[in-house]
């Protein structure tokens, strides 16, 4: 009866019925996000998170557009109510926030909206959730168009600083408020089409929260609530105990902060201690003068969380007991714990690094578990030049996919989002060629790219775009083109990702970090990605493996006969 | 006897419905039989009593093609792609929507890498040309496809979808170089932007091709030798059939020819009470499957596909939870009760069918409340063990949660029922409907058994279980039209487009459609999709008889307020694609005679459906049986029986 006796006093039944109600809601605040928004970032690549909060900033349901905003939401409550203390708040209100440093925000675009949820039955029993909609604006203001500085030198180039502050008191809008902010970026319109959007997510969950506490009044839903918690911390900690006890360091590196050239390391140590998991980032790099050198601490925290979810329940629904087995550790004033006024806006290329650390040491904790490094970041690409779009030009911009690693039972995926993206796909080629004056001359794998092991990595990819028109310009900002995505259980590195520009005369210039670089009309612009990293010795690949990546082409017959001794034959 | 009959081939049953000449529908259900189920499809119009000679037109429901691509069982097959473009099947959308699973896998391309041919001819988006067809470099291509043995070639080029010159002088070359081979032009399927669907619908289509015709060869050999002289029909995912004549070449337009069938007859029922909002749900044996009516007319897929390959084809927006009769209930290691998605299956079956399952399942919790009669179904062809239910609900469930039996039952009903809400309150949310305005049409063996906690627990503002819910697929399949699809991009500011270019362009589609289908009577029907700018969905607006940019972006306008709340008359709006259907008009649907017994309320029990007389009253809890399904009347709820003979069921005020 050991199971029965674990149980805290609710019925396992209702308790299932009230989690599947609890995913209901924070999914269905995501579908009125996203269908009232006009933004491609929020429509498209899904940069967003919806979640409920309790009033001590537990996670109790949360859904996530991408994997990075997952362990990034509980922290954004406490300092709204620092402010403004829990027996002030009152239905009808709603807090803004976005300060990386003092609303505990990711970077300044990701704006955050809170709405507490009464009982109507009790209000003066104050709220009993919060609802709570974190949306990335495509412009929050700051020096260059998008808010997208990877050489910002501090936080006041990087847009209009919210700290966490009522918009909405009772109903009463903030005009000034509004106005203040909206004022202060590029996307007047846009931007408060977005927030209406956000706003109209939390109205959605207040009205299906109250009928879930008029079907079973508030004791009994706080109380399954508390169950839930217990439950996914009790199923987390069985999966930790899995892990073998011990201290496993792995360092992993950023090829560049946005400022200097010079990679910088990040470090993690883990400690496994039966149920329980410390991660102590403390040896990481100091924090660093560009933007894509740092991360705040809560930001740090939430990318160990993704991590610590890919190691232990990957399917399962997340809430605060998720990670109550996991603890932190990081240095005040290094780049996973920047301190003001250090800039933090491509905080993604230290989140893939902290995640890949992280994982690397569980790796040597447990081989069965190690996987090759991953191909890169987000690696993204942006292309303009003169046109009729709005502000009289045109832009296009993405993200990248390339391969990750190889893993103990399979070989690493080719063509596939990095870790800090989700659900969100590429612009395909027909749409770049109908939209732009572009031309995709190759969208393919890239052979032997992919590390060689007795699991090989995954293949990456090589876009290469024909500029058509004269004025164009390139900026892009990729990573590991200088340090190579590591093999582990001795099998080899991945191939580097780059970018290339050939203005015509044959000759391939690296442009793998720039900014509003010209191009002429005729130019070409290549731009490839990574492998993944190989897993094992790749001499001990089964021969007819090797052959048949031969006979696809994914690996060259010079390279198989170099790197897995069998020529391709089986 | 009857001259229209319809097929619908399920994993365990195959269901025959065919219209007699009264009117009255006739239902059989036999075993399917696994291997060739032609054998079983023949049993079945024995035993319907259809004379295969006095049929006008086969109506067929087959699954064929899309157990082919999930069973990993397709032809081998080549692709054909604008150079520098052949693994953009592999590279898909480049998404990871399992956001935290490190030990994942990719789905394996139908076409492997060294079966995809690449080629120096070239389009531009406007259907400039850039590079010319070379000739020896597609002849040589068709030799080697011969020497790798494929009989089945895909053809995708960049920009086709703005003109199809190239494709089309391709599979000329083809046929010529390699007759024999068979060819599948993705703008002959689809031709719209977005080359990684577009190259999918065409690989699942060459990948499926083989293997729909040759089953289709073994059907329609074994009803000639019934005399069969009638038209065969295939169901399509859109809702409508077309010739099995036009399936050999369009396989991948039937992967939802199951299950659509329900929906199509869904549309019936709601049509007959006024254009009701609906949300169906199909309960079996292993799933749930659920589809949504908006105003009647069943919500179409913005991209349909399944598994993980879109098809760039119309498709009802079918979805699907692992939710069914013998989905199995467990209790995990932390205490938490589970039902599905893993099923009992066929094999063993629910421990109550006594064929050796141990493992209790929802028919199991659903026979020991005593809401499907012990005496069993089918009949009495399968008897039931209430006691193998009882015992394995109380070992795997009951014991390890410390309740009674009968509480461990319930619990499992309201956890399957809680999965399953889930699933309605999303389709429905995601799509902007408001739950509470709609009725949960249930149906399936398993749909009335749950219509009232689904409706409960979903927010719903009732629930209907149709006449003969069991076999509602093929009933729907039986009332189906003949339908032909086509569009086109047409990506323009509605501003910038005048009247006279919209009529153009319609009167372009259906000019083709009406070349490519002899339909004696059709009724055409236009529709647009349009988006703000900015946006990555589009909402279809009707077009109308005479088509008119400002008139349809006012009705966008008001479709996005409806739909999602917000609208933006100001903002830049476009027309994204252009679509045209030919749509024969459906027969008169099936009539149903109510039970003949006499009117008036009953409470608790048991009551034969064939005995519930229009405007007769079931008060709850109580069952309603008939062959081959169960309505449970929940407790707090009224059953009446409405003119249409559909069980209405509504909470007590």
């Amino acid at each position: 009866m050991s199971v029965a006796t674990a149980l805290v006093g609710v019925d396992p039944v209702t308790r299932q019925v009230v989690q599947n109600r609890l995913i209901s809601i924070v999914r269905e605040m995501s579908h009125t996000l996203s269908r009232a928004s006009f933004s491609p970032i929020i429509t498209e690549v899904k940069d967003f998170s919806n979640v409920l909060l309790a009033p001590d900033g537990a996670l109790v349901a949360q859904a996530e557009g991408i994997p990075t905003f997952l362990g990034a939401m509980a922290p954004l409550l406490p300092p709204v109510l620092d402010r403004y203390p829990l027996a002030s708040v009152q239905p009808g209100d709603v807090f803004i926030s976005n300060d990386p440093y003092s609303a505990n925000g990711t970077h300044k675009n990701d704006v955050n909206v809170f709405r507490p949820v009464f009982d109507p039955a009790g209000p003066d029993a104050g709220p009993v959730f919060f609802a709570v909609s974190k949306a990335h604006w495509t412009d929050i203001g700051a020096k260059d168009p998008g808010s997208w500085s990877p050489d910002a030198r501090n936080m006041f180039q990087e847009g209009v600083t919210i700290p966490p502050l009522r918009l909405v008191a009772a109903g009463d809008w903030n005009d000034e408020l509004l106005e203040m902010i909206l004022g202060n970026t590029r996307l007047r319109e846009q931007n408060e089409g977005d927030l209406l959007a956000q706003i109209g997510a939390l109205g959605v969950a207040e009205s299906r929260v109250h009928d879930l506490l008029a079907e079973y009044g508030r004791a009994e839903v706080e109380a399954h609530v508390a169950s839930l918690i217990d439950y996914a911390e009790r199923a987390t900690r069985a999966e930790v105990a899995r892990i073998p006890d011990g201290r496993y360091r792995a360092e992993e590196w950023v090829d560049s902060d946005g400022v200097s050239e010079e990679p910088f390391r990040i470090v993690a140590v883990v400690e496994v201690d039966g149920d329980r998991m410390t991660v102590d980032l403390s040896e990481s790099a100091d924090q660093r003068a560009g933007a894509c050198g740092n991360a705040v601490v809560t930001a740090s925290v939430a990318a160990v969380r993704v991590a610590f979810k890919c190691l232990t329940l990957p399917h399962a629904a997340t809430n605060e007991g998720s990670y109550r087995p996991l603890q932190v550790i990081t240095r005040p004033g290094s780049s996973v714990h920047a301190l003001a006024p250090a800039p933090v806006t491509l905080w993604g290329d230290v989140a893939r690094a902290v995640i890949e650390a992280v994982l690397g040491a569980v790796g040597r904790a447990d081989p069965s578990r190690a996987i090759g490094g991953l191909f890169g970041n987000v690696d993204a690409m942006a292309l303009a030049g003169p046109g009729t779009g709005d502000g009289g030009e045109w832009i296009y911009f993405s993200p990248f996919a390339g391969g990750w690693g190889g893993r103990a039972g399979a070989d690493g995926l080719s063509a596939l989002c990095p870790i800090i993206n989700g659900d969100n796909d590429n612009v395909p080629c027909e749409v770049i060629e109908a939209s732009y004056p572009l031309r995709v001359e190759r969208y393919e794998l890239v052979p032997d790219s992919c590390g060689a092991g007795r699991r090989r990595g995954g293949l990456g990819v090589r876009f290469d775009v024909r500029i058509l028109e004269a004025g164009a310009t390139l900026s892009a900002s990729l990573d590991r083109y200088v340090i190579a995505p590591p093999g582990v259980q001795g099998g080899d590195d991945g191939a580097l990702s780059g970018l290339w520009v050939d203005e015509g005369d044959g000759v391939e210039l690296p442009a793998h970090k720039v900014a509003a670089r010209p191009l002429p009309a005729g130019a070409l612009v290549s731009h490839r990605t990574g492998g993944g990293g190989g897993h094992g010795d790749p001499r001990r690949r089964e021969p007819a493996l090797v052959a048949a990546d031969v006979a696809d082409g994914y690996v060259t017959p010079e390279a198989a006969a170099r790197l897995y001794g069998t020529g391709g034959t089986a | 006897m009857s001259t229209r009959l319809a097929v619908d081939v399920g994993g365990t049953f195959t269901d025959v419905v065919a219209t007699g000449p009264d009117g009255a529908t006739l239902h059989e259900k036999v075993p399917t039989t696994p291997g060739d189920v032609t054998r079983g499809i023949l049993d079945g119009l024995e035993r319907v009593g259809a004379d295969p000679a006095l049929l006008d037109r086969l109506l067929h429901g087959t699954t064929v093609a899309l157990n082919a691509v999930l069973e990993g069982a397709t032809a081998p097959v080549g692709l054909i792609t604008t150079r520098g473009f052949r693994d953009v099947l592999e590279i898909r959308r480049t998404s990871r929507p399992d956001m935290y699973d490190l030990q994942q896998e990719a789905p394996v391309p139908l076409v492997p890498r060294r079966h995809r041919f690449e080629i120096g001819a070239r389009m531009g988006p406007g259907g400039e040309e850039l590079a010319p067809v070379d000739v020896d470099e597609v002849r040589a291509i068709a030799a080697r496809l011969r020497e790798a043995g494929i009989g089945s070639v895909a053809v995708c080029l960049i920009n086709a979808y703005a003109d199809t010159r190239h494709e089309r002088a391709v599979g000329a070359l083809l046929a010529d170089a390699a007759p024999g081979l068979l060819v599948s032009l993705s703008t002959d399927l689809a031709r719209e932007w977005r080359e990684f669907e577009r190259t999918s619908t065409a690989v699942v289509n060459a990948a499926t091709l083989p293997v729909l015709g040759g089953y289709l060869d073994r059907l329609q050999s074994g009803l000639a030798e019934r005399r069969f002289a009638g038209e065969l029909m295939i169901m399509q995912s859109s809702g409508g059939v077309m010739s099995a004549e036009s399936a050999r070449t369009r396989p991948a337009a039937t992967l939802m020819s199951g299950p659509v069938g329900g929906v199509v007859g869904a549309r019936a029922i709601a049509e007959a009470l006024g254009g009701a909002d609906l949300v169906t749900v199909d309960i079996g044996g292993t799933s749930a499957d659920v589809a949504v009516l908006d105003r009647g007319l069943p919500v179409q897929a913005a991209v349909g596909g399944f598994g993980r390959w879109p098809i760039l084809m119309p498709m009802v927006d079918i979805r699907s939870v692992g939710a069914g009769g013998g989905s199995l209930a467990r209790v995990d290691a932390h205490g938490a009760l589970l039902v599905g998605p893993e099923s009992a299956a066929a094999v063993p079956g629910p421990a109550c069918y006594g064929r050796g399952g141990t493992r209790p399942t929802v028919t199991d919790a659903n026979v020991v409340l005593g809401r499907i009669a012990p005496e069993g179904l089918m009949r009495g062809r399968l008897a039931l063990d209430v006691e193998a239910a009882a015992r394995a609900i109380a070992t795997h469930v009951a014991e390890p949660l410390g309740l009674g039996v009968g509480p461990a039952a319930e619990g499992i009903l309201r956890v399957m029922n809680s999965n399953t809400a889930r699933l309605l309150r999303e389709v429905l949310t995601e799509g902007g409907h408001d739950p509470r305005r709609f009725s949960l049409l249930a149906f399936g063996g398993g749909g009335g058994l749950h219509a009232c906690a689904l409706a409960e627990e979903a927010g719903l503002a009732g629930a209907i279980v149709p006449p003969h819910p069991g076999t509602m697929s093929a009933l729907g399949i039986l009332g189906a039209g003949v339908r032909h699809d086509r569009s086109a991009m047409f990506l323009r500011p509605v501003t910038d487009v005048s009247d006279g270019d919209l009529e153009q362009a319609f009167a372009a589609l259906l000019g083709e459609l009406r070349a490519d289908s002899p339909l004696r009577e059709a009724v055409a029907v236009l529709s647009a999709d349009l988006r703000y700018v900015g946006q990555g969905h589009t909402l279809p607006v009707g077009a109308g008889p005479a088509p008119s940019a400002a008139a349809m972006a006012e009705e966008f306008h008001r479709e996005h307020r409806r739909l999602f709340g917000v609208s933006r008359p100001d903002a830049p709006t476009e027309l994204v694609r252009l679509s045209a259907a030919l749509i024969e008009p459906a027969p008169a649907p099936a009539r149903h005679a109510p039970g003949d017994g006499p009117a008036g309320e009953r409470t608790g029990g048991a009551h034969a459906r064939a005995e519930l007389a229009v405007g007769a009253i079931v008060h709850g809890p109580s069952r309603i049986e008939e062959d081959g399904a169960t309505t449970w009347v929940a407790d707090g709820w009224t059953a009446r029986i409405d003119a249409h003979a559909n069980i209405v069921l509504e909470r007590v005020a």
